[in-house]
């Protein structure tokens, strides 16, 4: 009895001990699971991943940012919107190496989360919209991206879709509509110089899928036309907006009259251009500016289209007159668009160390001498110079002269007429595609 | 002789008044409820949020019987829907 009491006791003290180092082995293992898991790690793995673009090491910077999408959804939930940040730099590092497929699901999970929030708080949604925004611009920005028309018109839906939002929850006229409407007019430019150039037919009636809906498709200059009306309806909306508010003043209104008539020059309708242009200065004029203030703002040298809407006078920002253009190219997809303002340079893509300085004028007068007559010569480069480029070659220098060549800029004008400008200062800084064919062809 | 100069005239302006007379664009749609059709931006922002099917699409078109162009505004899926009926009759014709 006894010794079955004793061999009891034995094998339940033997089970105790097992089960305890079962037990310390799994506390263990549970605080090394947690250890990979700290809340911090996010943050860290992120700092991680931006070091590793920028030193061009997209893999590596790819699985940190994943790893701190993991983090984040372990300590905060799997539909947690912290884990924005990671994931716009995950889409960034997938772009980078060009894994079109793999960012288009990410791009996707972002809408998708984003769209959650909007039921819990407008604020935190819009400002997802942006970022997400943000990103289908700069995924179509890649030349080699084949589906770079639709992530425009995705930026282009996403934006409507915030103006939608915006009218639902605070209203038809609130203030926050402005840049949402501006930005969808900056995108009829990007989708009319898209057209231009390759004689895409309108992407607006293909599913999201990429499929054709209907096969229904409009012909090239009926979207170019289509984008001009839309474009020029936004802007009149943006001006009742404004004329709307307690402190509307008649500059506002001036110069929201500046920003029709660069929408007019880009579509080549210089006339009604000139007209509005003209109207400005003659309200500027009235509503009491000074007149030398007004040349001032008119003697700028501004590539059009502007990136943003900048409506309040502010004569001392124009004093900087003989300071340099500085243009940084965005995209061989958008030849004569400068980088949205929002963005950064393309991530640990090369940097816009490559560039040129030019020279140029715009006329009033043409090369004959014959009397001022409204043609390209006051709005885009006339007897360009390029004066210094890096890297110097040939090839660089014919690059940036076709590229310079084609932008257009505001008209100087002088007491309401058109003004000549000679010696106007341009820095170019080129694309990462030509950076790329610079590279190739040294 | 003056007389067909001002006939000639007399038909020329009525020819061309014709031409700027306004378009119903901004008229009331029969039936729909919709006091006017909507512009090119109101449909932009609309078809943002809507299904691929439930987009609309407007331009101009010719009507028979007319030179003046009206623009006009259909649902992506009666496009859709009106093309497949008309391929079924042509095919039905030609079989």
């Amino acid at each position: 009895m006894s010794r079955s009491f004793s061999a009891m006791a034995a094998l339940i003290s033997l089970v105790a001990l097992v089960t305890s180092a079962h037990g310390q082995e799994a506390v263990i293992s549970q605080q090394a699971w947690l250890n990979n898991y700290q809340r911090f790690y996010a943050e860290q793995l992120v700092e991680q991943g931006i070091l590793a673009m920028q030193q061009g090491e997209f893999q590596s910077a790819e699985q940190d940012f994943s790893k701190a999408i993991q983090v984040v959804k372990v300590n905060n939930g799997l539909h947690s919107a912290l884990q924005g940040p990671a994931l716009s730099h995950l889409i960034e590092s997938l772009l980078a190496q060009g894994r079109w497929e793999a960012a288009d699901q990410q791009l996707a999970y972002f809408e998708w989360l984003n769209k959650r929030s909007y039921s819990q708080n407008i604020f935190d949604y819009l400002e997802g919209s942006r970022e997400l925004s943000r990103l289908y611009l700069q995924a179509s920005a890649y030349y080699t991206n084949p589906r770079s028309a639709r992530y425009l018109i995705s930026a282009k839906n996403l934006n409507w879709r915030a103006v939608s939002s915006i009218e639902a929850t605070l209203g038809t006229d609130h203030p926050l509509l402005t840049p949402w409407l501006y930005d969808i007019v900056l995108i009829h430019f990007y989708q009319a110089s898209l057209e231009k150039r390759k004689g895409m037919t309108s992407y607006e009636f293909k599913s999201d899928d990429g499929e054709i809906v209907a096969g229904w498709a409009l012909g090239k200059n009926e979207s170019i036309q289509l984008s001009y009306s839309i474009g020029n309806e936004l802007l009149l909306r943006i001006c009742s907006l404004y004329t709307g508010r307690e402190n509307a003043s008649a500059v506002t209104d001036a110069l929201m009259q500046v920003y029709l008539g660069d929408w007019e020059l880009l579509f080549d309708n210089t006339r009604i251009a000139m007209s509005h242009y003209r109207n400005a200065y003659a309200a500027l004029d009235r509503s009491g500016v000074v007149k030398s203030e007004i040349n001032l703002f008119f003697s700028q040298s501004i590539v059009l289209p502007a990136g943003e809407l900048a409506i309040d006078w502010q004569p001392e920002k124009e004093q900087a007159l003989d300071t340099t253009v500085r243009f940084i190219a965005w995209s061989t997809n958008y030849p004569d668009a400068a980088i949205p303002v929002f963005h950064n340079p393309p991530s640990g893509s090369l940097a816009p160390e490559f560039k040129v300085l030019a020279n140029f004028s715009l006329l009033a007068v043409n090369s004959t001498g014959a009397t001022a007559k409204i043609s390209d010569a006051y709005f885009s480069p006339q007897q360009l110079l390029i004066q210094q480029a890096i890297p110097d070659s040939e090839f660089v220098r014919e690059l940036a002269h076709n590229a310079i060549g084609q932008l257009i800029l505001r008209p100087h004008l002088d007491s309401g007429a058109l003004d000549t400008h000679d010696n106007i200062e341009l820095e170019y800084f080129f694309t990462p595609e030509e950076h790329a064919m610079i590279i190739g062809n040294n | 002789m003056p007389s067909i100069k001002h006939f000639i005239i007399l038909t020329l302006l009525s020819l061309l008044t014709a031409c700027v007379v306004p378009s119903d664009e901004n008229q009331p749609v029969a039936g729909s409820g919709l006091q006017r059709l909507p512009t090119d931006a109101e449909v932009e922002q609309y078809n943002a949020s809507v299904d691929p099917d439930d987009r609309i699409v407007c331009h101009r078109e010719i009507p028979v019987g007319s030179n003046i162009p009206k623009r006009v505004c259909r649902l992506v899926k009666d496009v859709q829907e009106t093309s497949e009926f008309h391929r079924e009759q042509l095919r039905r014709a030609l079989n």
